[in-house]
């Protein structure tokens, strides 16, 4: 795998502290002389400083999950049902809204944290002491889904930039060359499609690659072009005569680092053939750990199928994986009959992702894989027509678990009714630095230069939040 | 110690250097100091919290004026004295202060704080800011509409031509008064008593800079009724502002009336006027009077309108009690207006005591049979019953300037003319190309043409012998047409022993149809073209397709290149000519401008026009001119000598040209529109701009538009400019209004692209031969090809590189000429050595490797495309209602596997890419792909292996192999190495293909499947290790 940049090309586009570590990195390269990927942008790489955590799993709720109803308490809201917003509302609305609306749930506190949750949730809420929630998500004024979805994805809701998970694959390569080290599970065809985990400027090899789309049931999903054209022993033979044609040519032609590399793909596809498979087949659970997940059953099937795809991609050494959970077939965006909504897309997800985390947590891997659960905003507290709630980037949450999280936290306040952050703003700039320093990555080292100057995920901005860390 | 000494201080000081050179050096070493040490420390350490919108302790630290205006704790800054500025005690660590907060600065940053300081603070751009320190600062002006809050209380009329909902030319019978008090001015012939006024004529595009206006001419006059007068009477405050452009005209009685409030009578107190008439006086030579009645008048004096006429104006006039003379101010663009001689209004000093008529009120133009005709547009009429103060005027002169795009003075004086350092003037890409002789060297024999004798001398490359024929056809066919050589033009050219067979072959090259195909893809990857708009909704443009047709005829006709440029940016600004095709082709050029990414979504639609904008600069920068333009948009550019001026300069001519129809939901349709081709015949849909009302830009603060600076007029960029002026654009588009200042009439677009066009600019002609050496020899001359600042590289080879640019320009800007020059030097004819860095070997591009696939297997269509993508694209699109059609095509689409036509013709979908261009690096339309990537990975070994494209251009090449009954097996392994490479195959390939087929035939896995299918079979795996081959993938 290597890349038609020049070294010296690579060095000076990933200059500003991230060159000597990517220099270090491509050294160390120079042993793999044998494989001949001498500068295999995928290679793993040491980090800024230590990392406390080695993976990521984003569980991203397509749509925008209702931060009142679910995370985010607010008994005024009740008590004020159908009365009027005391203070005004915000500059840019997505549509107009009426009077405030009574949370249709009741919230329960949980585990010895106390931290409330609502009872959309309470498969979630029973394992709140290894969560941190963010009340306190500030969207901008992305009131729609695509330049939201963007936002949270990218970083940018306007210009085309690289995905959270092309960043991290670009600082931190990735364990497993036999895997694509970033993997996204039923991605939405919609609202900024691909490129919600695309690399943008960033080379093609850091692009995230799709297990499915949002349009297709999970079960039904296929990593393209790994399906064998031939059985195995005719395509043995196919690959003998182009290595030998290669190697006869490699010869002609002399040194020639790039030729080396192409014939070791081959054999790299060959292998991923054989192993990709036997990572993707489900099948090799157990039947109690398919049970736990709510794998074969209702409404809990796809999604949990999902999270357990993730676990088994992570163990495998896929640095970053995001669970989908997409529109058009599953949709948090509650216009009208929230109450619906909500209920029956949380029963999709509550089992799984609860039965996702104790299982990473049994196998000892929740100590070192950061957990997401994110949606790119939450919902009015004023209603939208009688029963519905409209976007609303203004407020939200969203909760972090496992690597380098202090769990059992909650982070940030609302105002009484849940319309605007009354306390510690948490920006999306910030939101990704967080993710990014508990990576062991500098959000303002992580550069890459382009069109003549060094971008980074978090722009200018973006503070880590230093509070939730354990 | 308060602010306004000090600043007077500086004036002073920064005046005196101004007329002296010596000091002007000093000044000039000052703003080195500045921009080097102070400007980037102030920007790292300081801006985060006290600049832009996030002001901390009311302390903003990013101009001069801020500077010494200081925040909560008084001025930061006093100039001259280090040791009594809070800004050093702050640094310093001193009385209780501490900043940053950060940590504390080093001594040597304190230390260079404390020098600047003390050598009085200079701030660059300054200079004029100083100069126009008589008006408000800059920051004090915030655009206000003229019934804001109190100003309400006090508005007496509002005329907007904006406000009337008619057609365009439709008569203006009644123009509605927006103010409140229902003052409508009407035609007054048939309506007041003795009233001649006949209605004017509403204009949508007006001379007001296209907005709407209200159009008088002789004869026209419209009067509010006078039992409902403005509430101004006697000696009263009063306020007048008009937009206006009037056009100068012969008719009686001689003098213009514009506006009049009262009675111009003779008033039986020769001391008391009793009317406020604004009017220009042809007698004193066109002299404009704001005058009480006969002789009572505050004048500009003789001649002083001449220079207004056929220019859009804003013109204040504000009076407060008293004597006419001495209590009246004008104000032209927001400019305090002087006499000629620089002295105060002539006049009398009369005390007015205004009094209504009986027949009118308010009235404009020939009401009556004594009034004055105009002649011109009138866009807004405004009276006020009170003397504005100078900043509510300038509040509502700001809001009026913004709306008309008015260069508004106060606002244009405080745009900081760039001041550029010497090291940034001498910069080597601003400078002009130098025609050298090519040098003499002594290897001789070696030389093809001149190209090598700049290669011999200065490449570190050897004169390395020429490369075999086989592998110079197979180079130079690839890159000439992207397409492998057949067998019969290898046959041909191998077999051809005259000295011109080379040549011979590069003109067969250049004259077929898929050159363009080849080349139009190098410059698609630099405007970033597609056919979706990516983002959000990522809708389908169904019309794109002929953008990119377009640019693969204009390579194949040889169009030339500055021909070329100034067809994209401007092709509909042309002057038309008798060819309907050369101007529909012109207009279709300009789809440039609009295949760009959309946020569509985006619900703040100016926004959303101001990202467009920024995607038309940088492409427009990085492809024309190799410079990263659009760094420029939030702050001066960190490296280059480009300002935002120059950005929001560039801003302002894009802004002026539209790109969408209307709102259409919560999503926007952007222009198609049926150009026809003549009679008889169908018109085309295109998809192109159309040029609107031109405005100038305020410099967006941080690039936010809600923070907005100086307002810059319409320009190129100024570093370059200074060496050579902006060429005026001619042709009848602009001369029908010879008399309009150009600069403010179009947008500007066109003077726009023959600037960037002209042989004299340094950059357009450096840039492109640049592009064509980096797609022949693997890197450019400047290796940065779309960045020639100063964080690009710098010219390897500059001699050859503007020798190159020179005979360019004088061939007449002939592409094709270029890729002779270029293809027959000897350089070009060398052996590929190991790790040159000229000729390096290169992987086909992923449209290469699929085209070649296809011809090769037999299945290639090598007709051109139409409009194949945008109907495949939009078949398949989600119908939601709107105009807008959002993709619903995934990139492993079994289209993509079927479509036989050349790569180039495939649909282009944003973030979509069809996993064969996606997978081998094939450039991201989001932006300006100069160079692609070329990238190694497993998934496209896996494509290689498994997908359904290769394996079935495998199987359709072993049919085109078994399709001869007459042939043996080892005369099809010759045949199948023919068209994979051009050559026959050795012993070792024929024995180890032989091997290959028996064994596979043997395996049992296979045994199940009937004969015919077996032996297909066999041969397709065979083909496919071909089309997987390195030599396959690669170019030498």
């Amino acid at each position: 795998m290597t890349i038609s940049l020049s070294r010296r090309d690579w060095l000076q586009r990933s200059a500003c502290g991230f060159g000597n570590l990517a220099l270090l990195s491509l050294l160390a390269d120079e042993t793999y002389a044998d494989s001949g990927l001498s500068t295999n942008p995928l290679s793993p790489r040491q980090p800024h400083q230590p990392g406390r955590a080695k993976r990521v799993v984003f569980l991203f709720m397509h749509g925008g999950v209702s931060h009142v109803d679910s995370f985010d308490h607010k008994p005024k809201l009740s008590e004020h049902n159908g009365r009027p917003l005391p203070f005004a509302k915000p500059k840019f609305e997505f549509a107009p809204t009426g009077n405030l609306l009574a949370s249709p749930w009741k919230f329960q506190k949980y585990g010895e944290s106390g931290i409330e949750v609502s009872d959309l949730f309470p498969q979630i809420g029973a394992c709140i002491d290894d969560i941190c929630v963010i009340r306190s998500m500030n969207g901008g004024d992305q009131v729609s889904h695509g330049p939201a979805l963007l936002n949270i994805n990218t970083g940018s809701g306007v210009f085309a930039r690289p995905s959270l998970g092309a960043w991290t694959l670009y600082g931190l390569g990735t364990e497993n060359q036999n895997l694509p080290g970033f993997i996204s599970l039923s991605p939405s065809l919609y609202h900024g499609g691909a490129q919600n985990y695309g690399s943008s400027f960033l080379p093609a090899s850091f692009q995230g690659t799709r297990i499915g789309d949002g349009s297709t049931n999970f079960k039904d999903a296929k990593l393209s072009n790994l399906t064998p054209g031939d059985d195995p022993a005719l395509q043995r033979l196919q690959l003998d005569l182009l290595a030998r044609r290669n190697r006869a040519h490699l010869e002609r032609v002399g040194d020639a680092p790039q030729l080396e590399a192409r014939i070791a793909a081959f054999e790299m596809s060959y292998r991923m053939q054989a192993q990709a498979p036997e990572v993707l087949d489900l099948s090799r659970e157990s039947a109690a750990t398919q049970a736990s997940y709510g794998v074969g059953v209702e409404p809990t099937d796809e999604y949990a199928r999902q999270c357990l795809q993730a676990r088994r991609l992570l163990e495998a050494g896929v640095r970053f994986v995001q669970v989908n959970f997409s529109y058009p077939r599953n949709y948090w965006d509650a216009h009208g009959d929230l109450r619906n909504n909500h209920t029956t897309n949380a029963k999709k997800v509550d089992q799984p992702i609860a039965a996702f985390l104790t299982d990473l947590k049994s196998r000892g891997m929740l100590d070192d894989t950061l957990v997401i659960f994110g949606t790119e905003f939450g919902r009015t507290p004023a209603a939208q027509g009688t029963d519905g709630r409209d976007h609303h980037p203004h407020a939200f949450s969203v909760w972090l678990a496992g690597g380098g999280i202090r769990g059992g936290t909650a982070y940030g306040q609302t105002d009484d009714y849940g319309y605007y952050v009354a306390e510690n703003k948490v920006t999306m700039p910030d939101f990704h630095a967080t993710i990014l320093h508990l990576l062991g990555l500098d959000h303002e080292r992580l550069t890459y230069r382009h069109a003549g100057r060094d971008y980074r995920l978090t722009d200018v901005d973006g503070e880590v939040i230093s509070q939730i860390l354990a | 110690m308060t602010w306004k000494p000090i600043a007077s201080l500086v004036l002073v000081t920064l005046v005196g250097l101004s007329r002296d050179a010596i000091a002007q050096e000093k000044s000039a070493e000052a703003e080195k100091f500045f921009e080097s040490r102070i400007r980037p420390l102030l920007v790292e350490r300081c801006h985060k919290c006290h600049a832009g919108t996030m002001i901390k302790g009311q302390l903003r630290l990013e101009s001069h004026e801020a500077l010494l205006k200081g925040g909560e704790t008084g001025p930061a800054v006093v100039a001259g004295k280090p040791d009594e500025s809070l800004l050093m005690k702050a640094v310093r660590h001193q009385d209780g202060l501490a900043m940053p907060p950060n940590g504390k600065l080093n001594e040597a940053q304190i230390s260079a704080l404390a020098e600047w300081i003390k050598a009085g603070a200079v701030w660059p751009g300054l200079t004029t800011a100083v100069a126009a320190a008589a008006v408000p600062p800059l920051s004090s002006i915030v655009a206000t509409p003229p019934n804001d809050g109190e100003l309400a209380k006090s508005l007496q009329l509002w005329l907007r031509a904006d406000s009337l909902t008619l057609g365009d030319g439709e008569l203006v019978h009644v123009w509605p008064d927006q103010s409140g008090h229902g003052r409508d001015v009407s035609a007054t012939k048939g309506v007041r008593v003795g009233g001649v006024g006949l209605p004017a004529r509403f204009v949508r595009e007006s001379t007001l800079l296209k907005r709407p206006g209200v159009r008088f001419e002789t004869g026209t006059g419209l009067a509010s009724s006078p039992d409902n007068p403005v509430e101004i009477r006697g000696d009263a405050s009063l306020t007048i502002i008009l937009v206006m452009n009037l056009q100068p005209h012969e008719a009686q009685p001689p003098y213009d009336g514009v506006l009049g409030i009262g009675n111009p009578a003779f008033p039986s107190d020769p001391g008391k006027p009793l009317a406020a008439l604004v009017q220009i006086n042809r007698g004193e030579d066109h002299a404009l009077h704001f005058a009480g009645g006969w002789n009572h008048d505050a004048s500009l004096g003789s001649g002083s309108f001449k220079t207004h006429y056929g220019k859009p104006i804003l013109l204040t006039i504000t009076k407060q009690p008293g004597p006419m003379r001495s209590t009246t101010r004008l104000f032209v663009n927001g400019e305090a207006a002087l006499r000629p001689n620089g002295e105060p209004l002539e006049g009398r000093d009369g005390v007015p005591d205004i009094q209504h008529r009986p027949d009118i009120g308010v009235y404009l133009g020939k009401t009556l049979s004594w009034a004055g005709s105009i002649q011109g547009d009138l866009g807004e009429v405004l009276v006020y019953n009170q003397a504005l103060t100078d900043s509510q005027r300038l509040n509502v002169e700001c809001h009026l300037a913004d709306k008309f795009s008015l260069l508004f003075k106060p606002l244009q004086n405080a745009a900081p003319r760039a001041v550029f350092t010497a090291e940034e003037k001498t910069f080597w890409a601003y400078q002009p190309v130098k025609d050298i002789a090519p040098p003499s060297v002594k290897n001789e024999s070696w030389v093809k043409n001149p190209i090598d004798r700049f290669v011999l001398r200065s490449l570190e490359a050897k004169a390395d012998p020429t490369a075999d024929n086989l592998t110079l056809l197979r180079r130079v066919t690839f890159d000439l047409t992207g397409l492998p050589p057949t067998p019969d033009e290898v046959t041909a050219f191998l077999t051809d022993d005259s000295p011109q067979a080379y040549e011979k072959v590069v003109n067969r090259l250049l004259d077929s149809p898929h050159y363009g195909e080849r080349w139009a893809r190098h410059w698609l990857d630099v405007v970033r073209y597609a056919e979706s708009t990516a983002n959000d909704a990522n809708a389908v443009m169904r019309f794109a397709w002929r953008y990119r047709n377009y640019v693969i005829d204009a390579f194949n006709r040889d169009l030339p290149y500055d021909q070329f440029l100034i067809e994209q940016l401007a092709g509909d600004l042309l002057p038309p000519t008798d060819s309907i095709e050369t101007n529909t082709r012109r207009i279709i050029a300009t789809g440039f401008l609009m295949v760009g990414p959309k946020a569509l979504a985006e619900t703040d639609k100016e926004q959303s026009r101001l990202d467009i904008v920024d995607d038309q600069i940088d492409v427009t920068g990085r492809a024309m001119l190799g410079l990263t333009v659009a760094c420029a948009r939030c702050h001066d550019h960190k490296f280059d000598a480009i300002r935002t001026t120059d950005y929001y300069a560039l801003a302002g001519i894009f802004r002026s040209t539209e790109p969408f129809q209307n709102e259409v939901r919560n999503a926007t349709m952007w222009w198609e529109f049926p150009v026809p081709q003549g009679e008889g015949k169908e018109p085309i849909t295109v998809m192109a701009p159309k040029d609107s009302a031109p405005r100038n830009l305020r410099v967006h603060l941080r690039g936010n538009r809600f923070t907005l600076g100086a307002t810059v007029p319409r320009g190129t960029l100024q570093v370059v400019t200074q060496s050579w002026p902006m060429l005026p654009a001619s042709g009848p588009t602009l001369a029908a209004s010879a008399t309009v200042d150009p600069n403010q009439l179009g947008s500007g677009r066109l003077e726009l692209a023959r600037w960037i066009a002209s042989p004299a600019n340094p950059l357009t002609a450096r840039v492109m031969v640049n592009r064509i050496w980096q797609h022949h020899f693997g890197r450019g001359l400047v290796a940065t090809s779309d960045n020639f600042g100063t964080r690009g590289e710098r010219p390897s080879h500059p001699e050859l590189l503007d020798w190159l640019a020179a005979r360019f320009v004088e061939s007449g800007w002939s592409m094709k000429a270029m890729h002779r020059l270029m293809v027959l030097s000897a350089a070009y004819r060398m052996r590929n050595e190991e790790n040159s860095t000229l000729l390096p070997r290169r992987r086909l591009s992923a449209e290469e490797l699929r085209d070649a696939m296809l011809a090769v297997s037999g299945k290639l269509d090598r007709a051109p495309g139409s409009n194949d993508s945008g109907e495949f694209l939009v078949s398949k699109a989600e119908n939601i209602g709107a105009m807008i059609l959002p993709n619903r095509v995934a990139a492993d689409d079994p289209y993509y596997t079927t479509f036989a036509k050349r790569s180039i013709y495939l649909p282009v979908v944003r973030n979509m890419l069809p996993d064969v261009l996606a997978l081998f690096d094939a450039a991201d339309p989001n932006g300006v792909t100069a160079q692609r990537n070329e990238t190694t990975v497993a998934s496209q070994s896996l494509f290689l292996l498994n997908s359904p494209f290769v394996r079935d251009q495998s199987r359709a090449f072993a049919e085109r192999l078994l399709a001869d009954k007459s042939l043996s097996d080892p005369q099809r392994i010759e045949q199948a190495h023919r068209f994979a490479f051009g050559r026959t195959a050795s012993a070792d390939e024929q024995t180890q293909a032989t091997e290959f087929l028996v064994a596979y035939l043997k395996t049992p896995s296979i045994q199940s499947r009937p004969e015919p299918e077996r032996r297909l079979a066999a041969w397709q795996s065979y083909c496919q290790s071909l089309l997987c081959a390195n030599e396959f993938l690669y170019v030498e």
